[in-house]
């Protein structure tokens, strides 16, 4: 079940609410989101990687070396 | 002249005369109130705390009555541990107790501790921002607020312990709410727990 904690720190007041059917529909858009942009950043990333190690044999450099150059 | 232990204030002597006890009473409190004000920086300054608690087991925690016209600046802190793994911890102000759900922009950077991953976000008038990432455990999050009652302001910081050692930077503002009294802070998926302090900084000396 998922819950969400109201805190009011004038009276220090707490509630728990159940989700309302909107909240968890944002929540899962997020989450599918989140999902989206987490494989395209391990794409991009192993893409990056495959790139650095295409260089570092045809130049003799290190790996290292090569990652130095970007940053 | 008897002393105090510790700042050495001047006491009355039992043997003191009665009469000079006026006197007495001026002296040591005038020595209490050097000390407090110069200890502190001044007659007013400092973070004043407004709530320190804990939370579990919820998706996501909601503060409200935080933010007033009572102060400009705010710091909170907070350690948050989460139950689904990777994925960010998401935030917004509210009004009154009402989500503002639009009007974010800002961006965040982050980095592994070893610099071989970095990506930024950018946020664009979203009804969200994130705070990028949460794990297991040992997510220290401090954020500093300016005017949230007023014009919109919010920078954070996000120091990520987790299994993959990541930091976060972020500024996030918000051009189209006004009087933010609050704010949400929720996952996406599985449950967060976590300690949080609240504190105000006072307005003058």
């Amino acid at each position: 079940m998922s819950e969400f904690l109201e805190i009011n720190i004038e009276t220090n007041e707490e509630i728990i609410r159940e989700l309302t059917v909107d909240e968890i529909a944002e929540l899962e858009s997020l989450a599918a989101e989140q999902a989206a942009e987490q494989a395209n950043r391990e794409a991009a990333e192993a893409a990056r990687q495959a790139s650095i190690r295409k260089m570092a044999e045809a130049s003799g450099l290190t790996e290292k070396e090569i990652n130095a150059l970007f940053i | 002249m008897a002393t105090t232990t510790n700042y050495g204030w001047e006491t009355p002597d039992d043997t003191d005369l009665v009469k000079d006890g006026a006197l007495a009473q001026r002296t040591t409190a005038s020595a209490i109130d050097t000390s407090l004000y110069n200890i502190t920086g001044g007659k007013n300054v400092g973070l004043v705390p407004l709530y320190v608690g804990s939370f579990s087991g919820v998706t996501g925690v909601g503060f409200s009555n935080v933010f007033s016209n009572t102060y400009q600046f705010y710091k909170v802190q907070l350690q948050v541990y989460g139950s689904a793994g990777n994925q960010p911890l998401y935030a917004r102000f509210t009004e009154n107790g009402t989500p503002k759900s639009s009007g974010y922009y800002g961006a965040s950077y982050v980095a592994t501790v070893s610099g071989t991953l970095t990506y930024g976000d950018a946020y664009n008038n979203t009804s969200s921002f994130g705070f990028r990432y949460i794990y297991g455990d040992k997510n220290y999050i401090n954020f500093e607020l300016a005017r949230p009652f007023t014009t919109q302001m919010f920078l954070t910081s996000s120091i990520i312990d987790g299994s993959q050692n990541q930091i976060a930077q972020m500024s996030v503002s918000n051009k189209t709410g006004s009087n933010f009294t609050g704010f949400d802070i929720f996952a996406p998926s599985g449950n967060i727990a976590g300690e949080v302090k609240i504190y105000g900084y006072r307005n003058s000396l």
